[in-house]
């Protein structure tokens, strides 16, 4: 076990992430600022995601429906006003109406900013209407982003906690056996690798690091972005109070072993059920470049110079996994720096603790050093373009193209 | 007759304080420290009615300020000054305040010292609690005789606080015998008080300290804030008296509270009012109304933490200040204020729901 590190299983490739132009960004705000709001707006679904808007004929009033997880967006832009709702879910017989409307009254009050969800004719949905000419870029970023959050955290919660019905009007598109049952085996994994790093840990007087185990246990189930419904709100929700430092540290202790203990005893098919692929028109995630990265990581640099000095290479391993997985977990970073941290973290399950810390300090200065970049580069130095001219893998008209 | 009718909350853009009246006297007496910098402040009765007052008098080495307040109901006076008053150490003393802002509160402790000294200054120190706000507060004996005024504590100690004995209160009062409302700084030497900015006492040539004339600068008002404060005055009520910090309004138009405010680093504007506690019976039919999108352009939602429903609007705040949308944010603040009255009184009586407990 000392030599043992846990185990990362690479998520499994989607399509349906969103493609983002970072671009349309400024575009959006210059439109607004010319007063072309219609144009505005479009450049902001466009930042979003290109495909949003793709085969929509702009010039005449857009009425889309589009998808995001659980919930069906409605989307209307002419040239007075800006329309988006989304319908949740509907109440029945078997629905607990008083304890879900009191939930709906306080996420309404507390949790919701400009968005709410409303109750009429026996459905709850959100809806917002905004005049155009205030319609900043700003703002319609926000206020989509709302309503995918609120469905994200919520419409499952009223499915599953208040028996609300569904009213299925996202298709979803299931994984395949062989799919399932990699993601199974992985979650089981993490599950059982939980109970003996604990076990470890606890046996060898390092209770402390637990909270390092729970934590990349329910990042990576979390990570798993097929793991959809209740269960995606309630890993977010428990990684938040894990990471909540005004929590006193042994309460949220309790609070995580006691939850990813509920997991462990969960069927196979409990996690069935909740896993399909799900399409998002945006990214929640925080945007990132190479810089915020930087800032980022740079934040961790003392804690990782003082395990350095103590040479406590177990602390330094946990605790760079920690900060790796929540890269992943918190930016929208590009699909080579993701690639880069879950080769790292794949491969350190390989090594001794020593030769892992290596490793993930080597990848930690790397980002420090801007050298992982949004997209991979060529860097070719001189003496191996030579080596590759010598040969025969690239010719004299190319190295010259590539100086040019 | 209520000891908390004659002892004040005072609020300033600087944060708030406590003030008293005694009997037979018609300032309220405060610390110097509590109204440093400002000519006019707002003083809030137990009742959390909100007054103007004037500051009048400045003693900065006793660290003592005199305040009137016009329009203010006739108070009941309790505390009383008395010159023959006796105290001594181990004797029971009341402190009365507002510490942190919180509502009315009283601590109880005993005279640890009747002379301790400090700066060259006695002071009379006691054990019983003295918090920030309550600054300026009477300590008084069981028979509310004014023993001192609370003006400072040890932060880093527990049970350790100090008052400005009651004699040099008398003295401040006998001495002061103005009856306008010009602001005066009192000389520390030879007791001239001084209405202009002077650079030493024109009778004992004691050099003044100047600070003692400044105004604290006062941002130029946003143009949020021209938006909000015009649409409280448009309401009928004075903007003046709501404010309670930067771009902050607290308010009660009747019996519930209504704040507006923005929030540091966020890019809304606020305007929230707790109507009434959730009811106990027929609760179905009351969250229907909550959720079901009838008090547009606001909303009306539950603070779970103190059982609450809240009538509320929230706005980007560029929208508050925006051409297009200036006038109609104006508009809708006006709205907002007589719409949490009635939407209060409408929970209270059709589902016999409690008033808020932040309610008046």
């Amino acid at each position: 076990m000392e030599h043992l590190l846990p185990k990362y299983y690479q998520p499994l490739k989607t399509k349906k992430e969103p493609k983002k132009d970072l671009s349309e960004w400024e575009k959006a705000k210059k439109l607004y600022e010319e007063k072309s709001f219609k144009k505005a707006i479009i450049a902001v679904f466009n930042y979003n995601n290109k495909n949003t808007l793709k085969g929509v004929d702009l010039t005449k009033d857009i009425n889309i429906t589009r998808f995001h997880g659980d919930i069906a967006l409605d989307i209307s832009i002419d040239n007075s006003e800006l329309t988006v709702s989304a319908k949740m879910v509907s109440i029945d017989k078997d629905t607990n109406v008083v304890a879900l409307l009191r939930r709906v009254a306080e996420i309404n009050f507390a949790l919701l900013d400009y968005v709410s969800i409303t109750f009429e004719n026996n459905l709850l949905s959100m809806n917002y209407v905004e005049k155009i000419d205030r319609c900043k870029p700003l703002k319609v970023n926000w206020i989509l982003q709302e309503f995918l959050f609120a469905g994200d955290e919520h419409l499952n919660e009223f499915i599953e906690k208040y028996n609300a019905k569904s009213l299925s009007l996202v298709k979803k598109e299931e994984l395949t056996t062989a799919q399932q049952e990699k993601v199974l085996k992985a979650i089981r994994g993490y599950l059982s690798e939980y109970d003996s790093y604990v076990d470890y840990f606890e046996n060898n007087g390092r209770s402390s690091y637990v909270w390092d185990i729970a934590l990349i246990t329910l990042y990576k189930i979390s990570n798993m972005n097929y793991l959809n419904g209740y269960l995606k709100y309630e890993l977010i929700n428990k990684i938040s109070i894990l990471n909540n430092e005004k929590i006193e540290f042994k309460d949220k202790l309790i609070e995580a072993k006691k939850y990813i203990k509920s997991l462990q005893e969960k069927s196979d098919e409990f996690y069935l059920e909740r896993m399909f692929f799900r399409e998002d028109i945006i990214s929640l995630l925080k945007i990132s470049s190479v810089d915020i990265l930087k800032e980022y990581l740079g934040g961790y640099f003392d804690s990782l110079a003082k395990y350095e000095s103590e040479q406590n290479d177990f602390a330094k391993v946990y605790y760079l996994q920690v900060i790796f997985l929540r890269v992943i977990y918190n930016y929208n970073i590009s699909a080579y720096q993701k690639k880069q941290i879950e080769k790292a973290l794949r491969r350190i399950a390989k090594d001794n603790i020593k030769k892992g810390s290596e490793n993930l300090i080597i990848l930690y200065n790397k980002f420090m050093r801007k050298e992982i970049k949004e997209r991979y580069s060529f860097k070719f130095t001189t003496a191996k373009l030579f080596y590759l001219l010598i040969i025969g893998i690239v010719s004299v008209e190319v190295i010259n193209a590539l100086f040019k | 007759m209520k000891l908390e009718n004659s002892i004040f909350k005072i609020i300033t853009d600087s944060g708030s304080g406590t003030g008293f009246f005694l009997k037979g006297y018609d300032y309220i007496i405060t610390n110097y420290h509590v109204v440093a910098g400002f000519r006019e402040v707002i003083i809030e009765d137990n009742q959390k009615n909100r007054y103007l007052s004037k500051v009048v008098m400045v003693n900065s080495l006793v660290d003592i300020a005199f305040l009137v307040v016009k329009d203010m109901p006739i108070v009941e006076k309790i505390i009383e000054l008395n010159p023959n008053l006796h105290i001594e150490t181990t004797q029971e003393v009341n402190i009365a305040g507002y510490p942190f802002g919180m509502p009315f509160v009283i601590t109880n402790g005993i005279i640890s010292s009747t002379k301790q000294i400090m700066d060259n200054r006695y002071y009379i120190q006691t054990d019983a609690a003295i918090n920030s706000g309550n600054s300026g507060g009477p300590m008084i004996d069981e028979d509310n005789n004014l023993v001192a005024v609370v003006n400072s504590k040890f932060t880093e100690a527990d049970n350790v606080g100090f008052g400005i004995p009651f004699s040099d209160i008398q003295s401040e009062l006998d001495n002061f015998t103005f009856k306008d409302e010009v602001y005066r700084v009192k000389c520390i030497s030879c007791n001239n008080y001084l209405e202009k900015r002077v650079k030493f006492c024109d009778k004992c040539g004691k050099d003044i300290n100047e600070k003692l004339f400044n105004t604290v600068e006062k941002e130029e008002d946003s143009q949020l804030t021209k938006v909000v404060e015009k649409a409280i005055a448009n309401y009928g009520l004075n903007p003046k008296l709501c404010r309670v910090g930067k771009e902050f309004w607290e308010f009660y138009p009747k019996s519930n509270v209504i704040r507006f405010f923005t929030t540091n680093g966020e890019d809304s504007f606020y305007a929230n009012s707790p109507i009434c506690s959730v009811p106990k019976e027929n609760i179905e039919e009351a969250l229907k109304i909550i959720n079901g999108n009838k008090v547009k352009p606001f909303n009306l939602g539950i603070y779970a933490k103190n059982n609450t429903i809240c009538l509320y609007y929230r706005i980007f705040q560029f929208d508050v200040t925006n051409d297009v949308s200036r006038d109609e944010v104006m508009h809708n603040l006006e709205l907002f204020i007589s719409k949490s009255i009635k939407l209060s009184e409408y929970f209270i009586q059709k589902f016999n729901a409690d008033v808020a407990i932040e309610s008046k």
